[in-house]
């Protein structure tokens, strides 16, 4: 027979009791209520007894849930407006009860609102304790803001600290939220070397160099069906990479202090340290920090009703993708449709337009464009240089056309310029040292790739030779 | 009533029938009745104040660009299907130590409990027939078999551990593309264009082109549209004499005329639409207005022969004729052209060894032949034309092949050949947003099970979803009183080969 441990029994019992007087107090409130009815006065005998029974089951409550408290950890201040709201549903029961016994009639209404909205707000902080903050109302998409992580620049992995610089900050960004100061489930927090090593109420988490010992990584790779799989079901799950760190440093004894080069690696290891290095890891912002207004809503369905492919680049933004792929040429009208929503326009595309001075300045004038193609036209050196003002371009499509380096020249506003597409231009092969000293770290596409013809590409293989 | 029912019987039929009056109608069901109207009423009033799902659709003009969830990476997908299964043990899934045990019994752990499609009593166990290389700097294994797809290896991402519950070409066809096995679901293209509509309005939004010389088995139903409108169904195009059948005006019937009896015909089901209110009539008027703009811009870009040579050379098509090489330059053409989805479907990958063509060391070859090079041609194509990052590509089967040798009803096929296999499979995707020289999944060292990294169909569709920009679980469609979605109630994004 194994040591029970009574106060973690009935600690852990609170959750089920608690159901008991919202549900019998309420009930009470309803039949006060509904007896006031001539029809339903004959309810109202039962009303005393009811508020007992729920006062009773308040009380129970009130004594698990201060069990309970002592055994875990939740956030300090939510558990004590709980625990507070608690104890006076409990006292305002009994003090029906007891309004009830002594027929005080014009007592009657006025607690029964009183105990009403106490065991709703009790109620929600306690549900706030263990489903966390923001969970009832979250279908409505009011989800609290995620913290911003700010990615290291991280030049050489291998010059970088293990723990420091690549387990913490998965640590930070998957296991902090219910395992850190803010919160600490299951008594555990992660957000130090202290921390770590001392583990939660079941025990040690981390054993350096026991991997199958340290709780912290079994957890991880769990199942995710099961219950004890972490982090739970619906958070941020570690990525394969991720999990393979935390294995690979756990096994290697969970260095607090170690460089990644200090620490054996096999190929797999090191491929995937790779990764985590600053110029790799770092995303792409895919949307504009700052807002922008709504374009005029005529401008944008005129253009609509013209066949222009043009719709908000997602969900609720003002930012809008544009495409008239559809279009051998542009008119003066669409010109000015696009002119008044010039700032909005994220991604343009007008490939094989005729382009003529007033398409390239009509372009030009869409200051925020990230993305243009621009492929199978005519568009010249000197049209090309207008581009010049559009320093948030990241994607220029310029393939099939008469580009030469001379015009790329010109184009050294465009410091975000990340892909560059020059396949069928006069830019050559050649010419390539050349773009990546004007623009450091695109990726220029010269193209002209061959997929040479091999014998066995059109031999049929037929049965005896 | 039939004669050959007993008197008797018939007698208590009378009886009961003539129980069933006006008056225990109305009092019997009237409540139902009541109770439906009133779900009704109430889901109608969206009285949870619920996220609002489903799109809000202008029927008139379906195909109008809308927005995603979120800003996808992907503009366009190509996927492309090897109907009929290919082998992934010949192709990416490397398994040395299978070849230890070829020839051999398969052990009878793998049997029990387990329900093959062909296999009887116990197979022998069959080696790789192929030979195998790491390639690029990713070290990803691809066999001598598909020796062009090989030096593109980095541009791939591979899903190892690929699992079905379907082991029959169609269910699992259909399970692939439309989130079900059994009929009546919209395929995934159709998803897509009914969620993002297309980008170019003389277009159609998803387009399918199929090869091999046979329909896939599930048949249209796997590009079909099920209960979405029927616009959204993928548009089947030839690569071979006309590229839509009936595209052309018929002799003596020019432009104006065929202008005037579209109007005509249109301003009939106007009449009928306000009649009826019914929003498939919309949609056919503008299915009758794409079909007339589609006359002039299809041919158009179907027709491959202004490519110039080097780009054949390249793909290896040619036109005129109908193959899978030029289907995979048409797909590259119509995403040019802003069609939001292309889906391939070539024939043949069947390989059980009943007969040559079935065969895993000479059909099977073959098959691999004709899609390398344009395989290869395409993702190397899209690259150079600023397409490949916007542009998804998808590659895979329906299930995978067993490790076993197929003995048909217990007796040693003629040929080499594999069964079909639902436990795990390798698909590949490119481009679109996904990781350059990925790989996510393990099976175990014969292949015959998916050990690490498993993900079905759904996980596969959630992810295509994803990079549209779409959380799948938000693309809904109301239907029969509840909202629908392709992955139904599962899929994960498969994050682990996003980049």
């Amino acid at each position: 027979m194994p040591d029970i441990d009574w106060l973690l029994l009935i600690g852990h019992f609170h959750p089920l009791l608690v159901h008991l007087p919202v549900g019998i107090l309420m009930w009470a409130i309803v039949l006060q209520w509904v007896s006031k009815l001539p029809t339903f006065s004959n309810l109202s005998a039962a009303i005393p007894a009811t508020y007992l029974v729920g006062a009773v089951m308040a009380i129970l409550s009130c004594i698990s849930g201060w069990v309970l408290s002592t055994t875990a950890t939740y956030p300090a201040d939510t558990l004590n407006l709980h625990k507070w709201l608690g104890i006076a549903v409990a006292v305002i029961a009994i003090n029906q009860y007891i309004v009830y016994q002594q027929q005080w009639q014009r007592f009657k209404a006025p607690v029964s609102v009183l105990l009403l909205c106490l065991l709703m707000i009790a109620g929600h902080f306690g549900g706030t304790l263990t489903h966390g903050e923001g969970y009832l109302t979250q279908g409505l998409g009011i989800v609290p803001p995620a913290a911003t992580i700010v990615k290291k620049n991280i030049p050489n992995i291998q010059e970088a600290l293990v723990y420091e610089d690549v387990v913490k900050p998965v640590l930070e960004q998957k296991c902090y939220s219910c395992h850190a100061s803010l919160k600490q489930k299951g008594g555990l927090r992660l957000d130090s070397q202290e921390w770590l090593l001392k583990g939660g109420e079941d025990g040690v988490v981390l054993r350096p160099g026991n991997l199958m010992g340290s709780e912290l990584y079994k957890r991880i790779i769990l199942d995710p069906l099961e219950e004890k799989h972490m982090p739970p079901k619906g958070k941020l799950q570690l990525t394969d990479a991720e999990s393979r760190m935390i294995n690979w440093w756990i096994s290697a004894g969970a260095s607090f202090h170690a460089k990644a080069k200090d620490i054996a690696q096999t190929e797999q290891i090191k491929k995937l340290l790779t990764s985590f290095q600053g110029d790799v890891v770092v995303e792409e912002d895919v949307l504009p920090a700052e807002a922008v207004d709504a374009a005029p809503a005529n401008a944008i369905q005129k253009l609509q009703q013209l066949g222009v492919a043009i719709y908000p680049v997602s969900k609720g933004s003002n930012y809008l993708a544009v495409n008239f792929v559809a279009f051998a040429e542009v008119d003066k009208n669409m010109l000015v449709l696009l002119g008044s929503i010039s700032k909005q326009v994220l991604w343009l595309k007008m490939p094989g337009i005729k382009v003529d001075d007033a398409v390239i300045n009509a372009i030009a004038g869409c200051s925020h464009l990230r993305r243009l193609s621009i492929e199978h036209t005519g568009i010249t050196d000197t049209q090309l240089a207008v581009f010049n003002r559009l320093t948030s371009l990241r994607y220029l499509n310029i393939t099939d056309t008469k580009i030469s380096i001379d015009g790329l020249q010109k184009l050294d506003q465009l410091k975000q310029l990340r892909q560059l597409y020059l396949y069928h231009t006069m830019v050559l092969q050649s010419d390539v040292p050349k773009i990546r000293q004007y623009f450091p770290g695109v990726t220029a596409d010269i193209g002209d790739y061959r997929v040479e013809t091999l014998v066995t590409d059109t031999q049929v293989l037929r049965v005896g030779g | 009533m039939a004669k050959n029912i007993d008197p008797i019987q018939q007698e208590a039929l009378l009886q009961a029938t003539q129980q069933v009056t006006r008056r225990y109608f109305f009092k019997d069901c009237l409540t139902g009745m009541g109770a439906m109207a009133l779900g009704n009423f109430l889901g109608g009033c969206n009285w949870l104040g619920a996220k609002e799902d489903a799109l809000p659709l202008d029927t008139s003009n379906p195909f109008m660009p809308r927005s995603p969830h979120f800003p996808g990476k992907a503009k366009s997908v190509i996927y492309l299907h090897m109907a009929g299964a290919p082998s992934q043990l010949e192709l990416f899934d490397y398994k040395p130590d299978l070849l230890k045990l070829d020839g051999q019994d398969c052990p009878q752990s793998l049997l029990e409990g387990k329900k093959f499609a062909f296999i009887r009593g116990v197979p022998k166990m069959l080696g790789p027939q192929a030979v195998f290389q790491q390639r690029g700097e990713s070290g990803a294994w691809i066999s001598d078999h598909l020796p062009h797809l090989s030096t593109v290896a980095d541009e791939l991402s591979f899903l190892k551990a690929v699992q079905t519950d379907q082991f029959n070409h169609g269910p699992a066809q259909l399970l692939m593309h439309t989130g079900a096995p059994r009929l009546g679901r919209p395929s995934i293209g159709a998803w897509a264009t009914y969620g993002l509509g297309s980008e170019n309005s003389n277009l159609p939004g998803f387009v399918v082109l199929t090869s091999g010389g046979h329909f896939p088995d599930a048949g249209k139903s796997v590009w079909g549209s099920g209960f979405l409108p029927s616009v959204y169904q993928g548009v089947q195009c030839r690569s071979e004499g006309d590229p839509v059948l009936f595209l052309h005006d018929p002799q003596g019937m020019d432009r104006d005329l065929r202008r005037a009896s579209i109007d005509a015909i249109n301003q009939a089901n106007q009449q009928t639409y306000t009649q009826f209110k019914d929003p498939e009539i919309v949609s056919r008027i503008a299915q009758y207005e794409m079909a007339y703009r589609m006359q002039m811009s299809v041919p158009e870009v179907m027709d491959i022969q202004n490519e110039p040579q080097y780009i054949h050379e390249m793909y290896g098509s040619k036109p005129g004729v109908a193959s899978f090489a030029n289907n995979v330059l048409l797909a590259r053409k119509l995403v040019e052209k802003g069609v939001r989805f292309v889906q391939l479907f070539d024939w043949g990958w069947d390989s059980h060894g009943t007969d040559p063509n079935t065969a895993i060391d000479y059909g099977f070859i073959n098959k691999c032949r004709t899609i390398d090079k344009p395989i290869t041609a395409l993702l190397l194509d899209l690259k150079q034309r600023g397409l490949l990052e916007e542009t998804l590509v998808v590659w895979g089967g329906e299930f995978g092949r067993t490790p076993m040798q197929e003995n048909r009803d217990g007796k040693l096929n003629p040929y080499k050949g594999r069964d079909h296999h639902p436990e795990a499979y390798t698909m590949w995707m490119a481009g679109g947003g996904i990781k350059r020289g990925g790989s996510f999944g393990e099976t175990d060292e014969i292949g015959y099970s998916a050990i690490s990294g498993k993900v079905t169909a759904h996980d596969i569709q959630a992810t295509i979803l994803h990079q549209l920009g779409f959380d799948h679980e938000k693309l809904t469609y109301n239907f029969q009183g509840r909202p629908f979605r392709l992955t139904d109630v599962n899929g994960t994004v498969i994050n682990e080969i996003i980049s």
